[in-house]
């Protein structure tokens, strides 16, 4: 299969994916006018839901998939196994860029209709803000896919809320050591690395950046992503083909 | 000419239940009927052919192709239908048929509307408003809307009401009327086979039985029919399969000449129905 056909096919999953949804999409309007204006004026917790609600968006759209048995419609359909599931990857990187848009749109309508003396955040600023965020999400779903086609979805979530527990039970525990010494920072815990990275990369967007090493820690940020979700696709493939229906 | 579809050795191992050394072929524009009792097999090998499980040993060629290479290139010429067919069923048919048709480069939605309107689908109705006999025929409509030369249906007819089961395979029959089609065609119904298929192939607890033409399997077997005093062992063995009764003996058997010279006009030989073959190959024990 060519190049071409290839990336036709999986514009196609995606669109599948994200008609398939399209009713349920609706039903997070008002979930969306509820909370958006409450945690507007906080304004870490308004990126860190719509993170949130960019991945609940992933797994539901799986759920539903499932529901309806749509591996064994499209493994009957011209479609490789490869296909489906970088479909699904960009069905989950398409969802990301709904809600980072949504995010956006609804800090200015947000902005414009209340009377606070900040103004609402420029597109710089909301990038600057989401981006750790989205980023998480990212990390999340490179988690949930090779469990979701490995296990299934009852286990994978399971499996990813065991790994959630570990991750936080971790950082309680870097927490509590850098507590204990005293220091006030991750510095010299290298297993840490990645949570360094988040902490300051949400710090830097709180103060605009401005802080040393930022454009470092982005830079190990980004990269650490994309090793995860590379391997995530390498092995979500991997675990696909093998899977019987 | 290269057969349409080539299944050798094919043998699938579950924990439990074994597909073993499963061999047959189906020619160009022919109907193969894949019979065999619940559990037999039938739909492991359509999911076998369609690498939806995967085979432990032996090959499938399709098209003259391995089925593992260019996979979807050869789905886009095999037309399926599952036993219970997957659909987005909050969306309209019309709507899923769109949303399935785009991955065809052969779609046809002419087609498409002249099979529904045939069926009488009302494509703007959300099809999980649509009876199981309907979803059926949806999903054969969409089945035949891509130009495919292979169809493959798992139990079509099963669950369904013998008038909807008739109707709905006097609908493939016209629609097969085209020879540019071949169908290999899995069901426990075997009534629904007899008017259809050009070739039977049976299986019995994931062994092969036979894989035959109508013609040479109504030549094979017979029905026999006698007085229970011939039943002595020598006569015994020439079936596969007795039934006796108070009134006398009804049994199956693949060597109907020497049935013939054994017991003349002392038994009524008869040609069995696919049913028959069924049911008594069923309650055959150790001969195969």
């Amino acid at each position: 299969m060519s190049r071409a056909t290839t990336a036709r096919v999986l514009v196609r999953l995606a669109a599948k994916d994200i008609r398939l949804g399209a009713v349920y999409l609706w039903a997070i309007v008002p979930v969306y006018l509820g909370y958006g204006a409450a945690l507007f004026l906080a304004t870490g917790a308004y990126y860190l839901v719509n993170g949130i609600f960019a991945f609940g968006l992933v797994v539901g759209l799986v759920l539903l998939d499932s529901r309806f048995r749509g591996d064994l419609l499209l493994l009957s359909l011209p479609v490789t196994r490869r296909a489906v599931v970088l479909g699904r990857y960009l069905t989950a990187a398409v969802l990301l860029l709904v809600a980072a848009v949504l995010c956006f749109a609804y800090a200015q309508l947000l902005g414009f209709l209340l009377p606070l003396e900040r103004s609402a955040p420029t597109l710089r600023e909301t990038l600057r803000g989401i981006g750790p965020y989205a980023g998480a999400t990212v990390l999340f779903v490179s988690v949930f896919f090779p469990l979701f086609y490995r296990l299934g979805l009852g286990r994978a979530l399971y499996a990813l809320a065991a790994v959630l527990l570990a991750a936080v039970a971790v950082s309680a525990g870097v927490h509590a050591l850098v507590w204990r010494a005293g220091q006030g920072t991750f510095a010299g815990y290298s297993s840490a690395v990645l949570l360094q990275a988040f902490a300051r990369a949400v710090a830097d967007a709180r103060t605009g950046g401005s802080a040393p090493g930022a454009g470092l820690r982005a830079l190990l940020w980004a990269v650490g992503l994309a090793a995860a979700l590379g391997i995530s696709v390498l092995l979500s493939v991997r675990a696909y083909e093998r899977r019987e229906l | 000419m290269e057969p349409i579809l080539e299944v050798c050795g094919l043998t699938k191992r579950y924990p439990g239940f074994e597909l073993k050394d499963v061999s047959f072929r189906l020619e160009h524009g022919y109907v193969m009927g894949l019979i065999g009792a619940n559990g037999a097999g039938k739909t492991t090998i359509i999911k076998l052919i369609l690498n939806l499980v995967r085979k432990d040993s032996g090959e499938v060629r399709i098209f003259g192709q391995d089925h593992l290479q260019n996979e979807a290139s050869l789905r886009e010429r095999i037309g399926v239908v599952h036993e219970a067919p997957p659909f987005y069923d909050h969306l309209s048919a019309g709507a899923f048929a769109r949303l399935v048709g785009r991955f065809y480069t052969r779609w046809n939605d002419q087609t498409f509307r002249r099979l529904s309107d045939e069926f009488e689908l009302p494509l703007s109705k959300r099809i999980r408003t649509f009876s199981r006999g309907m979803k059926m025929k949806l999903a054969l409509a969409m089945a035949l809307s891509h130009e495919a030369e292979l169809l493959l249906l798992d139990e079509p007819t099963g669950g369904l009401d013998p008038v909807f089961r008739r109707e709905l395979l006097d609908r493939l029959r016209d629609l097969l009327q085209d020879e540019r089609v071949s169908v290999l065609f899995s069901t426990h119904l075997t009534s629904d086979l007899e008017r259809i298929t050009d070739y039977v192939t049976l299986v019995r607890r994931g062994r092969l039985l036979f894989s035959e033409s109508v013609d040479v399997i109504r030549d094979t077997w017979c029905i026999a029919k006698g007085g229970n005093d011939l039943l002595v062992p020598d006569v015994r063995r020439l079936f596969r399969a007795c039934r006796e009764e108070p009134f006398g003996f009804t049994a199956l058997s693949d060597r109907p000449q020497e049935v013939r010279r054994a017991l003349g006009p002392k038994v009524v030989l008869g040609k069995p129905a696919l049913s028959d073959l069924v049911r008594y190959l069923e309650e055959e024990n150790g001969h195969v």
